[in-house]
């Protein structure tokens, strides 16, 4: 049955698949070049400030491909099913939990082709640059972090989703004006926000996306 | 009879008479004249005495101001003391939960001074802490103030509730800052000014030392980080060459050109420089080449910093008042604190700086396996509400 699902949301997804996996296999390889040259590089001779630079850029523009990613793959399954009144998860001999479970593992595949992207990208440019002997080039760990933080992005959109349904939306908007007016009226009193530290909180360990706000450079010390 | 008498003498009293009528009508003018004379005297003679009492009266104000402040200076109506590390109050306004928080943050800056100063540091002694409850400088709320009593331009504000750690802090902050304005001038030059710790190096620091070697845009630093000793020395400005020397002891015609590749100008002839200097290569253009760039130090300061501070770690006891007293040039004085010759020093250093390198941008395995504990997480939560 995860290969029906499989299948399906494959062909759901597969024309924003191949552009995401363009984008990731581009970013590293023409960027870093782009952002290097932008800086005034001539050739291969590039200053180590605008290379770590460049591999910063780079980075922040993977952090993008993956929330797209994430967001894309987990809200999609959701809208095809909403859009037919949930008929198909009904008419399955399967549970409610288990369908849904193959829906979130389905999905969960379908991170690795971007993944797969990423690293070829991150190889080729990494081969194409020339480096000095102090710096390393990581695009194994480039991937590998692409992929553990758009399985949490996409756990995290998949599961908003799926707890609040229709309403997932109207929520996240709620929640952030929420947010805004309890920072308001902290500030207010205490002078002191509390955004920056709910944000420290859940990008630092043990917080959810610690992996997704660590350091994504492809050309590192 | 001779006529003459006579009409000399019409003449003379129509002289007088004309005289008398002459002086009746001039002395009112010359009266009034005199009087204004006088008055102006009188009046200039009172502004000048205003005068001077007016400046009397200001150095009598700047007197009592001074001996307000000398009083207030001298008032300590509370001490907090840990070690030598004393932070004295001249009033009572600080609230007690403050002072609490206060103590704990003495406390910990002591404990993480003393490995390094030494446990009877009489330059920590010699330099109270002085804790106020004021405004803070926009004057929106009260905060706490931390000022080195000797050295008043060092101090920090405490906004809010400080945790001890935060107080901590800017006590070893504002101690470093009095220990570099003491330091000896030598160092002082050769770290331009940096601050001097009062701690030891933490992994951080060691971390920013090797990222400084790891990231120069200078080969002879990179090469530092590799392991060679001579480029270390070369590196941080410790061997004897002059400064005319080190632009090409530092940068190789290739370092030069990456210099210059992200150099800029407005000048179009110094662009084409830089242009022809990336592209190719040749010592001659690069040199002329950086006659117009801010050509940076191989090792960023905080980085010979780092290095003092291992100077002190390494000579042990009394290091840190040996460094304070030290005379002698920069290499030599960083041997005479540490006890050991200059390149058995840069050598340590070094390897500890190597031993600090991580490789960041390998994801942890905590951090991975905290990535999909979320993930199954976020997936359970998912699976429990049905539609």
């Amino acid at each position: 049955m995860l290969r029906q699902m499989l299948y399906t949301q494959w062909k759901w997804s597969r024309l924003e698949l191949a552009v995401y996996a363009v984008y990731g296999f581009v970013v590293p390889t023409i960027a870093m070049k782009a952002i290097s040259l932008g800086s005034g590089a001539v050739g291969d001779t590039i200053a180590v400030s605008d290379l770590l630079s460049a591999s910063s850029g780079t980075g922040g523009a993977l952090i993008v491909l993956c929330v797209l990613c994430a967001v894309s793959l987990a809200a999609r399954p959701w809208i095809a099913d909403d859009a037919c009144r949930h008929s198909l998860a009904l008419s399955l001999p399967v549970s409610w939990s288990a369908y849904v479970r193959l829906r979130f593992a389905a999905g969960a595949i379908l991170l690795f082709v971007p993944t797969l992207a990423v690293w070829f990208g991150s190889t080729l440019a990494g081969l194409s640059l020339s480096i000095p002997d102090s710096l390393h080039v990581y695009p194994t760990s480039i991937a590998a972090r692409f992929l553990a933080s758009a399985l949490v992005m996409y756990a995290a959109t998949f599961a908003l989703q799926y707890v609040t349904g229709r309403k997932a939306a109207r929520v996240v908007a709620a929640a952030i004006v929420v947010l805004l007016v309890i920072e308001g009226v902290v500030q207010l009193a205490t002078g002191q926000g509390i955004m920056l530290r709910a944000f420290d909180t859940v990008t630092s360990w043990p917080g959810p996306f610690e992996v997704v706000a660590a350091r994504w450079m492809l050309v590192d010390v | 009879m001779d006529a003459g008498p006579v009409l000399r003498a019409i003449a003379a009293g129509l002289a007088l008479v004309a005289g008398v009528a002459a002086a009746r009508a001039q002395s009112p003018a010359r009266g009034a004249s005199d009087m204004a004379r006088r008055n102006e005297a009188v009046a200039a003679q009172l502004r000048s005495r205003l005068r001077a009492t007016a400046a009397n009266a200001d150095r009598l104000k700047a007197r009592l101001e001074v001996l307000e402040d000398s009083v207030q200076r001298e008032r300590v109506v509370d001490s907090i003391r840990s070690g030598p590390v004393v932070a004295i109050m001249r009033s009572d306004s600080l609230p007690a939960d403050i002072r609490q928080r206060l103590a704990a943050g003495v406390e910990l800056a002591w404990a993480r001074m003393r490995e390094h100063v030494g446990p009877n540091s009489a330059f920590v002694a010699a330099h109270p802490v002085e804790a106020t409850w004021r405004r803070d400088p926009f004057g929106w709320r009260q905060v706490t103030m931390l000022t080195m009593v000797e050295s008043r331009g060092i101090s920090r504000y405490l906004f809010g509730d400080p945790s001890p750690d935060e107080v901590a802090v800017a006590i070893v902050e504002m101690y470093s800052g009095i220990a570099g304005e003491l330091g000896p001038e030598s160092i002082r030059r050769w770290t331009r000014h940096q601050a001097i710790a009062v701690v030891r190096n933490s992994p951080r620091d060691w971390e920013r030392v090797a990222d400084a070697l790891a990231t120069s845009e200078a080969t002879v630093a990179r090469r530092c980080d590799l392991g060679e000793l001579s480029q270390c020395i070369t590196a941080l400005e410790l061997d004897a060459g002059s400064s005319a020397d080190r632009l090409h002891a530092w940068y190789s015609p290739g370092d030069m050109a990456a210099l210059s590749s992200g150099a800029s100008s407005r000048d179009s002839a110094t662009r084409a420089l830089f242009r022809r200097c990336a592209t190719t290569r040749t010592t001659a253009v690069c040199e002329a080449a950086m006659q117009h760039i801010n050509v940076p130090t191989p090792v960023p300061t905080p980085t010979r910093a780092a290095l003092v501070a291992f100077a002190v770690e390494r000579g042990g006891d009394g290091a840190f008042d040996r460094l304070l007293a030290a005379k002698a040039p920069a290499a030599e004085a960083l041997a005479q604190v540490s006890g050991i010759p200059i390149e058995q020093l840069v050598a340590e250093w070094q390897r500890r700086a190597a031993e600090a390198h991580t490789p960041r941008s390998l994801p942890s395995l905590l951090s991975t396996a905290g990535a999909l504990a979320w993930m199954l997480l976020f997936g359970a939560v998912a699976v429990r509400r049905r539609p």
